[in-house]
């Protein structure tokens, strides 16, 4: 290599870094998404943490204490079986963050990689995958997931398969549209006239061209499949109890819902202030986005 | 475009549905066959002794070679039959219709609770920007994407139900059953409404033809509603069909809340019953309802504006 061309090489990294920095910016000037950030950092954190910092046992029934209210000693009360809820929902963090974060990397991972053949070979490929797609859209989101959910049967690794796999089609859906864009960009078509291989392209030049607005996405993803697997879980389709993850907590408490409202009202609060946050933050992120590939992600809900 | 070439967009779209609706029933079959679970053990239970299971495989078919259990399964189809249920013993498909009306009741007034909150307000916040109800059409919208409508429900049930004792907590009847869990289903709606409806609104307010009318010196209140909401209707409908998805997957977890007696409810408790015939049909029910709601969406816009008609025509010749 002469000096000129890392000369060259090393101004494209410079511009490159500029260019996240200037995103970081752009994130920063949207308050909410900047504070929504904080608290998630905080939220995941506390699920890190959990065992460790949880000040009761969240398995230890006391049925002599069984939904006593909220107070000092038990700030957010304690459920049917006497267990502090405050430590059950600490505890819970892990599991319905967890649940969320895995889900999304099994849908987020699979539908980049059909995402980038379809666009990427296009033809007979492109349109086999496209029509998977179609079938796969046609089905509400939840209710794919309760269809996965009742052939795999229930518990977290399930819940995380059927949930993530109800999300594949939209970002197949979204790397194909990054796909074709990018494809007709000089540099990949320079690749390809000196002999590089298919595989190389798509990994050096296609991938990292799509990636920020796949994880844009999952943002709003990691979101809405909190709400679905904790819904699962309400259903008594998800997570099962004592395991106590927020939406599982719910279904199981709103038998005491008219005497002892507490038992659901704390893990619902935490369910909603995440997926809030996500959702916040998700748009921060989008608004940071380049126009252009802006349009292609897309807001989801259940 | 003619009449003519209306209905021959129609025929496109119905004839590009097929390819669709045999993707889901595919999807059911592979579901069902070729994952990983077994159906016929999670029927007889845990404790049951290989012949039973073997019983129920041949009950339900799945004894055959996968390819003769595909054919029996599409003819069944063709012929109407979703099969029986496991736990009422009667057609699946009677189930379902008997069940039907229940969640149709709900989406429509859900509907039309969103329609008539949401779009005031919308309206306000387009007509007043910059003010606090511009906030409020943001935060209902981001309440609508983020709520646990479920969670949402029970603090319903508590407030009205129990506190207030104002109306009844689950079950149907009366009118005055549907009013929460139509509430319930309409906020998970209402955001995309008040949203669309804001933006329409203020794209709206600032064309030439409000100008025009302005200038004609007509009062603000017909300009608003007479000329300005009539062209922010179109991207309103359109995106209440965009959320028939969330409506359907809204009710699953709504009639479960209250006990309102829907197909969603019956999906559940069919799926705790481990009725598969009745599971496939249900899920392959609302499928394909869903499939044809968005076709009818469709064709109503192309109905309403010849924009939409010509571009949703494009982009049919391009598939």
């Amino acid at each position: 290599m002469d000096e000129r061309t890392e000369v060259i090489i090393e101004k494209l990294k410079k511009a490159k870094r500029e260019q996240l920095k200037l995103t970081w910016l752009r994130f920063k000037t949207n308050k909410a998404a900047l504070f929504s950030l904080y608290v998630l950092a905080i939220l995941i954190i506390i699920a890190i943490l959990a065992p460790y910092i949880t000040p009761e046992d969240p398995y230890a029934f006391d049925l002599r204490r069984a939904l006593e209210p909220p107070s000092l000693a038990s700030p957010f009360g304690r459920d049917e079986m006497g267990r502090d809820i405050l430590s059950r929902v600490i505890l819970g963090s892990r599991y319905s963050i967890g649940v969320a974060f895995l889900s999304v990397l099994i849908g987020g991972s699979v539908g980049l990689v059909f995402g980038l053949i379809s666009g990427y070979y296009g033809e007979w490929v492109d349109h086999i995958i496209q029509r998977i797609t179609d079938a796969l859209l046609s089905f509400p989101m939840l209710l794919l997931a309760i269809a996965l959910v009742s052939v795999l049967g229930v518990g977290l690794a399930n819940v995380a398969v059927s949930v993530g796999i109800s999300t594949i089609p939209v970002y197949i859906r979204l790397t194909r549209g990054l796909v074709l864009q990018v494809k007709s960009e000089d540099y990949v078509i320079a690749a390809r006239v000196i002999g590089k291989k298919s595989g190389y392209i798509i990994f050096r030049h296609i991938l990292p061209n799509v990636i920020s607005p796949v994880i844009v996405q999952s943002t709003y993803y990691m979101g809405l499949t909190i709400l679905i697997a904790s819904g699962l879980g309400f259903l008594g389709l998800g997570v099962q109890p004592p395991t106590p993850e927020w939406g599982t907590m719910i279904g199981s408490g709103r038998t005491y819902l008219f005497s002892s409202p507490h038992v659901v009202v704390f893990p619902g609060l935490f369910i909603l202030i995440t997926a809030l946050c996500f959702n916040l933050v998700g748009d921060g992120f989008r608004d940071a986005l380049d126009p252009r590939v802006r349009v292609l992600v897309k807001k989801v809900k259940i | 475009m003619t009449i003519m070439s209306l209905s021959k967009y129609v025929l496109m779209r119905l004839i590009h549905a097929i390819p669709t609706l045999i993707g889901i029933v595919l999807i059911m079959f592979i579901l069902v066959r070729v994952l990983p679970g077994d159906p016929a053990r999670l029927i007889a239970g845990m404790e049951a002794t290989e012949e039973d299971v073997q019983k129920i495989r041949e009950i339900l078919g799945l004894n055959k070679p996968l390819h003769e259990q595909f054919i029996d399964y599409i003819s069944s189809l063709l012929k109407g039959d979703l099969g029986t249920s496991l736990k009422f013993g009667t057609p699946v498909i009677k189930e379902i219709m008997a069940r039907f009306p229940y969640t149709v009741q709900l989406a429509i007034v859900a509907e039309l609770f969103a329609v008539l909150i949401g779009i005031p307000l919308g309206i306000i916040s387009a007509v007043k920007p910059y003010t606090k109800s511009g906030y409020v059409s943001t935060i209902i919208s981001l309440i609508g994407s983020s709520m646990p409508i479920y969670w949402l429900g029970l603090m319903l049930i508590y407030l009205f139900s129990v506190h207030l004792r104002l109306l009844p907590s689950h079950g149907a009847g009366t009118p005055r059953h549907i009013i929460l869990p139509a509430i319930t289903l309409a906020v998970l709606l209402m955001g995309n409404i008040v949203r669309i409806t804001r933006t329409a609104m203020i794209e709206s307010l600032e064309s030439n033809y409000i100008t025009t009318a302005r200038a004609k010196g007509l009062s603000e209140k017909i300009v608003v509603y007479r000329h300005a909401l009539k062209n922010a209707a179109i991207p309103i409908v359109t995106i209440m069909g965009l959320q028939l998805g969330s409506l359907m997957g809204g009710a699953i977890l709504t009639e479960s809340v209250f006990a309102w007696p829907g197909l969603g409810l019956l999906l559940v408790d069919s799926i705790f019953f481990r009725d598969y015939p009745l599971i496939q049909g249900i899920i392959l029910f609302f499928a394909t309802v869903f499939v044809i709601l968005n076709i009818i969406v469709d064709v109503i816009y192309a109905l309403i504006d010849p924009r939409v008609r010509e571009s949703l025509w494009m982009r049919e010749q391009r598939l």
